[in-house]
Order: C-alpha cells, then sequence, then structure tokens
C-alpha cells in the first residue's frame, strides 16, 4: 500500500495546509530514526516511572518523525518544536545532577533559534501567500532577496545540527541526560535538523545559500576541527563523544554548505553513519559506566581482557566516527569533503584536520578504557547490549563495505544540488 | 577471482577473529589465522603460474563503490607485482604460523595485525583505485596500532601507540587531500587514467609546465603521505617502540609497515611532480644514514633492529624517489624476509638451528653478497648513480646497518638465550625465513654492485672486529641512542602545544560560549522585566500589540 502525498488545506488565509510526503530522502531519515529510537528504548532498562518515561519518548518519536514527512513550513514548525516538550521533561525528570540547568541551556538555544525560523516562516507565507514547500519551490524568491530569509531560517536549524559557535547547549545536555535520551538528542535530533537544511533553505533559497557559502563553509569546518580537539581532553565519556559527534555533525553541515551533489550525498551518508555511531558507542558508555559505576575514563582500564567483544564494538563504533575505510563514516567523510573542495577549498583542507584529530581522541579513549592497564573488571557483552549492538554495528560496516545500498535509494533528481536548480 | 581471494581472505580472517574470537578455542582461532591466510598464498602461486605461462594483466572487478568515477571495487595487477602477491601472503602465513607457535593470551590481536598487514599491502600494491590505496594504508596503520598496544602496560609504550597512528594519521589526511585534488583535477580517481592524461602531455612544453604546477601540491601531499608512513624524516619513527610487544607481533610491524610509505610513493610514483620525487631521494637517503647512525648506538638487539628496519625503509624511500621501481620491491622483499628472522631468533631456543638461521638472515640484512639484500643494495646503489650526495648517503647507511646488524648477529650467536619457546614449528619457520631472507629476490645470482658490497662488507668486517675484540658502545656514540631526542623534541613541540590548545579550547572558548548565551539570555529576561513594567505603568496591552504590528510591517516591506 503506497499512498501518496497528502494535502489538505488547512488555514487558507495564511497560506497553510497538512501537506505530508515520505520521498527517497526523507524516508532514509526515518528509517534512521526508527533504528535509533529502536536502540534507545531498548537500552532503557533501568528507568523509573517507566509509563510516563515511554510515553514522552513516544511522542518524541512521532514529533521527529513528522519533521522529515512534513511538506508545509507551519506544519514543520509546530512539530520541530514540538519535539523539545518531551526532550525537556526526560531530561528534566529523569538526567543525572545539573540536569536543571542542562534543561534551561538546551531549551534557550533551541527557542530563541527557533524565533528567528518562526520570522522567517512568517516573512515567507507575508511575501508569497503560500507555506507548502513543493509551491514555494516553484515559484522562488529572486536570487539577490534570498539571503536574508535563507539565514533567518539556518538560524534555527543550525542551533540543532550543531554549528559552531552554537553547539554550546549540546555537551551539558547529553552529559546529564540518560543515555537513551543522549541518543536521541545526538542521533536523531541533529539528523533531523540536518535533513530540514537539505530540504527547506537549500531547496527554496539555493542562490542565498551560495552566496553566504565561504562563510558557511568556514563555520563548519572550524567546527569540526574544534569539537575534534576539545573531545581529546575530556574526561567524561559522554561529554567526549558529545564533542566527537558535534564535530562529524559539522562536517554534515560542510557538505551541506557547499551543495553540489557529490558533497549532499556525503553529507546523507555521514549524517546517517554519524546517528549509527554515536547510537552505538553512547550504548556501550552506558555498559562502560555499568562495569565501573562512573562516565569518567579515569575509572576504567583493560577492560579488554574481561570484556573483548565490548572492547571490539567500541572500536568499529569509534573508528566509524573517525573514518577509517571499511565504515560508513569514511565514506561520509570523504564523499563529504570531495564534493565539498570544489566550492569551498581552504575549509575543506582545514577539515581535513579532523580526520588527523579525531584520531586522538578515539585511540586514547580504546586506550584508556580497555587496552591499558587493568584498572577494572567488567562482564562481557549481556545478551540486550548485543541484541542493540551488533545489527547497528554490523550496518556501520555494511554500509562501508557496500555504500551503494544507500546511495543508489537516493535518485539523482532528490537532491536539490545548487547546479540542477539554477 | 582468485585475484580476490589473495587481498579479501586475509580480512576476512581478521574479521572472524574479532567477531568470534571470543567463543572459538585457542585452537580454532588459530586455525582461522592460519588457513585463510595460507590459502590467500595458494591463489597468488596460482596467479603467479598464469603469469609465467604468459598471462600480462589479472583484474578483478566487483563493480561500483562509491559514486565518483573510478572510485569501483577494481584489483589490477600487472607482471611485476605478482611476486610481491606471492611474497607478501608466503610471509604472512608463516608469521601466523610463528604466531601459534607462541600462543599467548595477546595472540588474538597478534593474528589480526597479521592479517590486517597482508591485506592492506596486497591492497596498495593490487589496485588502481586511489581510494583503495588510501583504505590499504589505514589498514595497516590500524595493525600498527594493534601491535604496538599489546602488552602496554608500560604507560610509555602505551601513549606510543597512540602517537604512531597519529602519525600514520597525518600521512593519510595529507593522502586523502591529494586524492581530493587529484580528483578535482583529473575527474577521475583511477590510477591508470590520470597517468595516462599526465603522460600524454610529454610531447607540449607548455602544457607540461602547466600540469606539473597543478601536480605540484598533490605531490607534495604525497609526499608527506609517504614519509609518515615510512616513519621517516621528518617524522619520529614510531618502529622502535614495537619491541615490548611478542616476537610474532614485531616481527610482523618490522616487516610491512615501514615498507608501506614506499609502496604508496611508488605506485602513485608516475602521476608526481619530479621536484617532489627529488626531495623524496634526498629524504629517503637522510633517512636512512640518520636511522643507520641511531641503530649503531642501541644495545638492546631489538632496538637495534628497529632503527635498522627504519633505515631500510628510508633506502626503499629514496628508491621510490628516483622511480626504481624494481629496486623498490627488491628492498621491500629483502626487508620483509630478513627483519623478522632476526627478530623470531632473539626469542627463539638457542643450539645450531638458530645460529644458522641467524646467520644467514644476518648475511642478507647485511647485504652481504650472495644473498637477497645484495641484490637489493645493488640495484638500489645502481638506481642512484645520478644523484652523488644521495648515493654516498646510501652507502653510508647500508654500512652502518650491516655493522649493527652483525653486531647485533653476533651478540645473538653467542648469547646464552632469555626465554625460548623452542616448539617444531617456531624453529620451521625460524629457517624458512632464513632461506627466504637469502633466495627471495631470485636463485643465487652474482648480481653485485661494487661499491654496494664495499659498503656493506666494510660494515660486517668492522663489526666482527669489534665483536671479537669484545669492545661496547663508545660513550660518544650512546648518546644517538634515543635517535638524537627527535622523538621528545616533537613531543615537546607538537604534542605538548596540542594539548594544550585542548585544555584551553575546552576550559575557555566553552566557559565563554556559555557565558555568552548567560548574556543573551539575561538580557532577554531583564528586557521582558521592563516590558512587564512599561505595561503596567501604561495599562494596556496595546503598546504591545502595537510595537508587533510595527516589527511585522517592517518585515513585509522589506522583503517586497
Amino acid at each position: 500500500m503506497r499512498g501518496g502525498p497528502i494535502h489538505v488545506d488547512w488555514a487558507g488565509a495564511i497560506g497553510a495546509s497538512t501537506a505530508l510526503d515520505l520521498d527517497p530522502l526523507s524516508a532514509l531519515f526515518v528509517a534512521l530514526t526508527g533504528i535509533v529510537f529502536a536502540a534507545g528504548a531498548l537500552a532503557s532498562e533501568r528507568v523509573g516511572h517507566r509509563r510516563a518515561y515511554f510515553a514522552l519518548w513516544d511522542l518524541l518519536l512521532a514529533a521527529l518523525v513528522a519533521t522529515f514527512v512534513a511538506r508545509d513550513l507551519l506544519l514543520f514548525f509546530v512539530f520541530w518544536d514540538a519535539a523539545l516538550v518531551p526532550i525537556a521533561l526526560l531530561i528534566w525528570q529523569w538526567g543525572d545532577r545539573d540536569r536543571r540547568a542542562a534543561t534551561q541551556r538546551l531549551l534557550f538555544h533551541a527557542l530563541a533559534g527557533s524565533a528567528l525560523l518562526l520570522v522567517g516562516i512568517i516573512s515567507l507565507a507575508v511575501a508569497r501567500g503560500t507555506l507548502d514547500i513543493d509551491a514555494l519551490a516553484a515559484r522562488r524568491v529572486p536570487g539577490s532577496a534570498q539571503l536574508f530569509p535563507a539565514m533567518l531560517i539556518l538560524a534555527g536549524l543550525a542551533v540543532r545540527l550543531p554549528v559552531f559557535p552554537l553547539h554550546g547547549w549540546l555537551p551539558r545536555a547529553v552529559a546529564s541526560a540518560p543515555i537513551p535520551v543522549s541518543i536521541a538528542i545526538i542521533a536523531a535530533m541533529s539528523a533531523s535538523a540536518a535533513y530540514a537544511t537539505v530540504r527547506i533553505p537549500l531547496y527554496l533559497f539555493p542562490d542565498g545559500m551560495t552566496t553566504a557559502a565561504p562563510l558557511l563553509g568556514a563555520l563548519a569546518a572550524v567546527g569540526a576541527v574544534y569539537g575534534a580537539v576539545v573531545a581529546t581532553r575530556e574526561t567524561d565519556i559522554r561529554r567526549m563523544l558529545a564533542f566527537a559527534a558535534m564535530a562529524q555533525a559539522n562536517i554534515v553541515a560542510l557538505g551541506i554548505f557547499a551543495a553540489n551533489e557529490t558533497s549532499l550525498r556525503g553529507a546523507i551518508f555521514a549524517s546517517v553513519s554519524n546517528g549509527l555511531a554515536i547510537a552505538a558507542a553512547l550504548v556501550i558508555a552506558g555498559a562502560i559506566a555499568r562495569r565501573t559505576s562512573s562516565f569518567s575514563l579515569a575509572g576504567a582500564g583493560g577492560l579488554a581482557a574481561t570484556a573483548p567483544c565490548l572492547a571490539a564494538c567500541f572500536t568499529i563504533a569509534s573508528f566509524a566516527l573517525v573514518g577509517v575505510p571499511g565504515t560508513s563514516g569514511f565514506v561520509g567523510t570523504l564523499l563529504a569533503l570531495i564534493g565539498a573542495y570544489e566550492r569551498v577549498p581552504a575549509s575543506t583542507a582545514v577539515a581535513s584536520l579532523f580526520w588527523i584529530v579525531s584520531a586522538v581522541w578515539a585511540l586514547a579513549a580504546l586506550r584508556r578504557v580497555f587496552h591499558g592497564p587493568p584498572l577494572a573488571r567488567g562482564a562481557d557483552l549481556r545478551a540486550i547490549e548485543a541484541v542493540i549492538l551488533v545489527p547497528i554495528l554490523a550496518l556501520v560496516i555494511g554500509l562501508g563495505v557496500l555504500p551503494r545500498v544507500l546511495n543508489d535509494r537516493i535518485p539523482d533528481g532528490a537532491l536539490p544540488s545548487a547546479e540542477l536548480v539554477r | 577471482m582468485t585475484l580476490l581471494l589473495v587481498v579479501a581472505l586475509p580480512l576476512v580472517s581478521a574479521a572472524m577473529i574479532v567477531v568470534f574470537g571470543r567463543w572459538l578455542g585457542r585452537r580454532l582461532v588459530a586455525l582461522a589465522a592460519v588457513i585463510p591466510v595460507a590459502l590467500a598464498f595458494g591463489s597468488a602461486v596460482s596467479i603467479a603460474q598464469a603469469f609465467l605461462a604468459g598471462k600480462t594483466s589479472l583484474a578483478a572487478d566487483l563493480g561500483p563503490w562509491l559514486p565518483l568515477h573510478g572510485a569501483d571495487l577494481v584489483l589490477r595487477v600487472e607482471g611485476p607485482t605478482v611476486p610481491v602477491l606471492v611474497a607478501v601472503t608466503f610471509i604472512a602465513t608463516l608469521l601466523a604460523i610463528a604466531a601459534v607457535a607462541a600462543l599467548d593470551a595477546s595472540s588474538r590481536r597478534t593474528f589480526v595485525a597479521i592479517n590486517l598487514f597482508a591485506t592492506g599491502t596486497t591492497l596498495i600494491v593490487a589496485t588502481p583505485d586511489l581510494i583503495l590505496i588510501l583504505a590499504g594504508a589505514e589498514l595497516v596503520a590500524a595493525a600498527t596500532y594493534l601491535v604496538i598496544s599489546l602488552r602496554s602496560e608500560q604507560p610509555a609504550a602505551a601513549g606510543a601507540a597512540v602517537r604512531a597512528f597519529t602519525v600514520a594519521r597525518i600521512g593519510d589526511a595529507c593522502l586523502l587531500l591529494a586524492i581530493v585534488t587529484f580528483f578535482v583535477t583529473f575527474r577521475t580517481l583511477d590510477l591508470g587514467e590520470i597517468a595516462q592524461r599526465v603522460g600524454g602531455f610529454s610531447g607540449q612544453l607548455d602544457a607540461v609546465a602547466r600540469l606539473q604546477s597543478t601536480l605540484f601540491v598533490p605531490s607534495l601531499l604525497v609526499l608527506v603521505a609517504a614519509l609518515a608512513r615510512s616513519s621517516a624524516l621528518p617524522f619520529p619513527t614510531w618502529l622502535v617502540h614495537a619491541r615490548h610487544a611478542p616476537a610474532p607481533a614485531s616481527a610482523a610491524l618490522q616487516a610491512w609497515p615501514a615498507a608501506a610509505g614506499a609502496l604508496v610513493l611508488m605506485r602513485l610514483g608516475p602521476i608526481l611532480h619530479p621536484a617532489v620525487l627529488d626531495a623524496a631521494v634526498a629524504l629517503g637517503a637522510l633517512t636512512a644514514l640518520y636511522a643507520a647512525v641511531v641503530a649503531m648506538a642501541q644495545r638492546d638487539v631489538r632496538a637495534s633492529m628497529a632503527w635498522s628496519t627504519a633505515s631500510g625503509a628510508g633506502l626503499a624511500l629514496a628508491a621510490a624517489g628516483a622511480r626504481a621501481d624494481g629496486a623498490v620491491l627488491l628492498l621491500v622483499l629483502a626487508l620483509a624476509a630478513s627483519r623478522p628472522a632476526l627478530v623470531l631468533a632473539e626469542a627463539a631456543h638457542p643450539g645450531r638451528l638458530r645460529s644458522i638461521a641467524v646467520a644467514l638472515a644476518a648475511l642478507s640484512a647485511c647485504a652481504i653478497p650472495v644473498t637477497a639484500g645484495s641484490i637489493a643494495a645493488a640495484s638500489l646503489v645502481g638506481a642512484l648513480e645520478t644523484r652523488p650526495l644521495a648515493l654516498v648517503a646510501a652507502l653510508g647507511a647500508i654500512a652502518l646497518v650491516s655493522l649493527a646488524t652483525m653486531r647485533a648477529a653476533v651478540g645473538l650467536i653467542r648469547r646464552p638465550v632469555s626465554a625460548g619457546t623452542g616448539s617444531l614449528p617456531g624453529a620451521g619457520v625460524l629457517i624458512a625465513f632464513a632461506v627466504l631472507a637469502v633466495t627471495i629476490d631470485g636463485p643465487l645470482s652474482t648480481t653485485m654492485h661494487p661499491l654496494a658490497t664495499l659498503a656493506a662488507v666494510a660494515g660486517a668486517a668492522v663489526a666482527l672486529a669489534l665483536a671479537l675484540r669484545g669492545r661496547s658502545t663508545p660513550p660518544w656514540l650512546a648518546r644517538a641512542s634515543a635517535g638524537f631526542e627527535l622523538e621528545r623534541l616533537y613531543r615537546l613541540s607538537i604534542g605538548a602545544p596540542f594539548h594544550g590548545l585542548a585544555e584551553a579550547l575546552g576550559r575557555g572558548s566553552e566557559a565563554t560560549i556559555e557565558r555568552a548565551a548567560d548574556l543573551v539570555g539575561q538580557s532577554v529576561v531583564r528586557a521582558s522585566v521592563l516590558l512587564r513594567r512599561a505595561r503596567l505603568r501604561y495599562a494596556s496591552a496595546d503598546a504591545a500589540l502595537a510595537v508587533a504590528a510595527i516589527v511585522a510591517v517592517v518585515v513585509y516591506w522589506g522583503l517586497r
């Protein structure tokens, strides 16, 4: 049963309608969200007040999936902000110490961005009379006037990607939230921001994005290197992974801002890879914490002796975040960099530093937790951890060896690359 | 198909051990490690037979990989590279058997490392796809990390493993950028196509000049990549840190990774800028000399072996820069056969068998005539004849390495063993290696180059004389034993500032960003308080509505 796009007029006076459509790109991201949320649900073993928790969890899933299928800007905005409610409640109630401050910062950053996003959306409604994405794309704003609305909308989306320097909310949120919520934040929310950046600013305002590409590319490149550098000094494994994911997300952003066919494919691939790898890595972080009763890197050591499968899993997950060939992270990063070099060569050269520095945090963590002198003992993978990790990591390696599986699902015309559109 | 087996079987073996190693017993893991690589060796031999019967090239195409032109999963070999495949798989099999003979708790990592080395090296020589060359180099780097981190309870060794991988990563990042540049310039990632296009310009002078200037930057990047891979100057040598690892792993590390840089340079040679190639020759020869001097100053046999291998890798790099592909292959093969033999012998049971093996391997490592090492040295010196400075440096390196190796070998034969294993497979592997060391570059031939022979024999003779007289390292030389403190220089100049930067960013800029966000938040709160007070004072919400309406109208007019 394959339904077509849904289009129901809703508030004609402001041009809003209920428009939903599932095209190859959004289907890909919905699948990623499903996998990530399944992993997170399985990893939520020891939470209290399970009914409330899982109700909020499912609300979050519904809101995020709706952002992928919404084809109307207002509808998108409603679900975009609706996702904040479950996340805030989940961190506020189920988080670690420092959860109040973390929630406040998260909400503040996200809502500030959403305010700008709303202004952009309203201005579009007023200027064009419709909020349907496809209708807006058919009749674009003239090229010279595209920069301002593009930047307004991008500001809202970039907070959640997160692009440097709007990432201030991420480390604290990940350090305070329970592991499954961190997975949802980094993997799914970041993916939804990446998808939205491709679908809205790039699709509707290609000339504006092209004008701003050098500056945006520079920000993304700096962000990638910054995230990797700061990840090397973190001693809390969750914060380290947060910065590593932020670095990888900035590579995704670099690919999106460069906006040609190869770099967009690379960005999407890297986004999917980032989501999968960070989900696996965070689950492993939770597993390590359960064995060493803290999230600190200093508490663990030499775990590979008693937990070799866990060590192998962490190796694969961190290699995927770092971009070692054979994992999906390599394919995504490579394609994004190759594509971005044509548009923003200097930023790409800077971004390649990310490749070097990321090896430092990955190997330092690997060595400290698993390969060093034995400071901790822990049982090897339990059944439920294996059930979560093995399919995800198999997918990571499978996509790294056979990226065709993903690339063929995105037909050439589905990507709004700037050349196609002009 | 057989070509695919040669490259892929060791990788499959490594994957199986990683995934299932926990549940298979020790014996099954050993079987899983040895059998695939032995099968790969069998496939390589059958390919060699086909080539001897008249085939000129063999290709295996697995289909498209990345959506870029030329980035397909393709393997291709031609005549000269077939012996490398045979040799790599054979030596990997021998090393795996040696690792089986020395089974202990860290064997799994050793097996995985040996198999990854085999796959990585065969991938580098057997594929025309630039990305796959990068993938092969990365596999070798990962295996290097695995080996150096074995038995890394000493914190110094553990940090060294991370540093080794980081240096390799720097090289790979440069290679990646070079590949990106090549793709953007030539729109293809196939090495053969790029070489054709570069060579096709050789007629027109101005086209050559323009092309060379485009090629300069990527060539420089490739050079840096090759230098980092081979741990040549100006990168610090990471080879010496593997000496804590058990013998088979340490032997594997000495066989292949250092050669990887020279192999990459050799494969990409046709598309590189000539000035960069000259720089490669100079740096390679300089590295060889530097490493040889440091090798002489070592007291530990394994450390001396490691530095001699680094010197050999420098010579291979120089040969690659001189575009003498034959010399590169000969050097790499001789290195791969003689060094592991000496390392394995160091941990083996004493006896006449071991002494003979050590003697044979040492003769080859010293490039004494009638061994593989001498053939390799001869072809290298022949290739460098037109570059006097590099020639002198290479000859010096040959002589000094010969000195160091002979001294180490004499020490090995003389002293009682520390912890021997004395198992039959171990002894068999040792003898196999020793024979290989002598014969790997062809049957016992008498190809000699007078200068090379002179240097080698002189070095060996001095070593024998010193050993017979019982002299030890002179004090002025002992200061060089830490590699002229190059590594500490790196740690101070790069490592420390990097960690300082990370600390500063982590503490400083993160705090600044949070404070900025707090500031904006506080100003918003303060503005809302002001608004509320204003509204209460004027007791009407109409002012707020008026402000909102003005904002909307301004935005509308701005967008029209």
